[in-house]
């Protein structure tokens, strides 16, 4: 059996989304050491906004966008304010509920406003091109190389600016950050704004690859989570890794098995991924 | 003095660990803060430094009430400190922890990044080599001088060590606490709680005896050393 690099195509750009949306998931857990739940719901958000000033206001899809992520990224530090920072001392768990409940919030708020139906981007429908027997979309490349700017722009946010090693610092070790001078409350806004960014821009990757549905970044947080774990919850480069890797073996996983098993797939790598190496991909090997 | 500490209650939760104490240290001195496990020598460490509330009681440094000031505002005064345990970040290059051991100071006029770098690499030559190591790759003894290296980038005014000794080899120690009295020679005051308490109060101006959560007896490190009762109840049998 020869294996069809449309496949592996796919799986790229999937594994762009993973990645980007892992990222942020796990900038997130980094510095405030909880799962947040409502991730995938946020990613929905941004989806939605973009469409609302895309394909019903009619601004055009760029323009969209970038206010689609800039409003998600307001959104992450508004709920923040309105709720996780009420719990910043409680443990993780608590926090881990408290998300759930802003998920169903935000869902049923999607729901309410924009229907339960899928919606689609105001793109021009074109017949795909063709290359080297791989159909390809313009918004498929404009997803991939959407992420490795984004991917970039984060890695040089992370080792080579003051901030950016901050926040390395606080995901490792808070009270010795607040020790050395750092307000780390500050940093927490900073990181719900990428993160809420990254979410934005995930889910519009989501929306323009499939379709902009309430529970779209729900059933996405599956494969995600499963990227961040297996990347080692909390390191940001294993998140990309991890969701490369996930992406990839997702879409491939197509040939052997029927396409609705691609998550049983996503769990299947993570549990054999924790089997071998517990602290994730970059971690230190088995303690 | 330069530090003062009055009647300081403080605790964790419904535990109350400090009943009073008293510490202060002066202008280029040396205090060692010795007592048994429990006595509270750590947790008044954290107190001064804001990871843990002050309940009662008052905290001066250089005329400034520092009592109610968090970690990262502590830090503002030339306060550096070295916790015990977890006193590097592990996952960040020796480089990129001595720049967030010059957070504080980043910006202001009269601090040059790598001017500091050097002069910290005068004082513990073996972290010249290994810059762009993680912290967490380098053995014990390595991540002590690391963390007392991180502590120094500012040029503190007080520095305070929380048993820099603790769980290193005894080849090391005597590295460590060579290491502290040249910085303290070099003129900058310390405050540490040391279990090597024989060893700690040879080495310091003074020492003061805290036990549970209580002062006991203050004197010179020699009178200390000398004192009966300090050897039987809190140096143990030699």
């Amino acid at each position: 059996m020869v294996l069809d690099p449309q496949f592996i195509w796919n799986g790229i750009v999937v594994g762009s989304i993973i990645s980007v949306s892992a990222l942020g998931l796990t900038l997130i857990f980094g510095i405030l050491n909880f799962i947040n739940i409502a991730y995938g719901d946020y990613m929905a958000t941004g989806a939605y906004l973009a469409f609302a000033l895309n394909a019903q206001i009619g601004l055009p899809l760029g323009v969209a966008i970038v206010a689609g992520v800039a409003g998600m990224a307001a959104g992450a530090v508004l709920i923040d304010k309105l709720v996780f920072e009420h719990f910043r001392t409680s443990s993780p768990v608590t926090l881990l509920i408290v998300s759930i409940g802003v998920a169903f919030f935000i869902r049923n708020l999607i729901r309410a406003i924009w229907g339960p139906t899928g919606n689609f981007y105001d793109v021009p429908i074109e017949a795909n091109p063709n290359l080297f027997g791989v159909r390809y979309s313009v918004e498929q490349l404009s997803i991939i190389v959407a992420s490795l700017l984004l991917l970039t722009a984060v890695y040089v946010l992370l080792r080579r600016t003051r901030i950016g090693i901050a926040m390395r610092a606080a995901s490792d070790d808070r009270t010795l950050t607040r020790i050395r001078g750092v307000d780390t409350e500050r940093l927490v806004l900073y990181v719900w704004i990428a993160g809420g960014a990254i979410a934005g821009l995930g889910g519009i990757m989501l929306g323009l690859d499939a379709q902009i549905r309430p529970n779209m970044g729900f059933t996405a947080l599956i494969p995600i989570f499963a990227a961040t774990i297996l990347g080692g919850i909390g390191d940001p480069k294993g998140a990309v890794a991890g969701g490369f890797a996930i992406g990839i073996l997702q879409e491939v996983s197509v040939v052997v098995v029927p396409s609705e098993y691609k998550f049983a797939v996503a769990l299947a790598a993570l549990i054999v991924g924790l089997l071998l190496r517990p602290d994730g991909l970059f971690g230190e090997a088995t303690r | 003095m330069l530090l003062e500490a009055r009647d300081v209650v403080s605790g964790y939760g419904d535990a109350t660990i400090l009943n009073g104490v008293d510490l202060s240290v002066a202008d280029d001195e040396m205090v060692c803060i010795i007592g048994p496990n429990g006595a509270g020598k750590s947790t008044l460490l954290k107190t001064i430094v804001g990871i843990v509330d002050t309940w009662e009681g008052q905290i001066e440094f250089a005329d400034e009430d520092i009592t109610e000031l968090p970690p990262e505002r502590v830090v503002d005064h030339g306060i550096c400190y070295v916790p015990q345990d977890d006193n590097v970040f592990a996952d960040l290059t020796i480089r990129e922890n001595l720049r967030m051991g010059a957070w504080a100071a980043e910006g202001d006029d009269w601090f040059d990044f790598d001017e500091r770098v050097e002069a910290v690499y005068e004082q513990f030559p073996v972290l010249r080599e290994r810059l762009g190591q993680t912290a967490g790759s380098l053995s014990g003894g390595q991540q002590q001088m690391v963390a007392m290296a991180t502590a120094l980038m500012l040029d503190p005014d007080l520095l305070i060590l929380d048993e820099p000794s603790a769980g290193l080899a005894p080849k090391l120690i005597d590295d460590v606490f060579e290491r502290i009295a040249e910085i303290n020679d070099a003129g900058t005051p310390i405050l540490m709680v040391e279990q090597n308490a024989r060893r700690a109060l040879r080495e310091s101006d003074r020492g003061v005896v805290l036990d549970m959560g209580e002062n006991h007896i203050e004197g010179t490190g020699g009178d200390l050393l000398d004192s009966d009762e300090v050897a039987e109840l809190y140096l143990g049998a030699t």
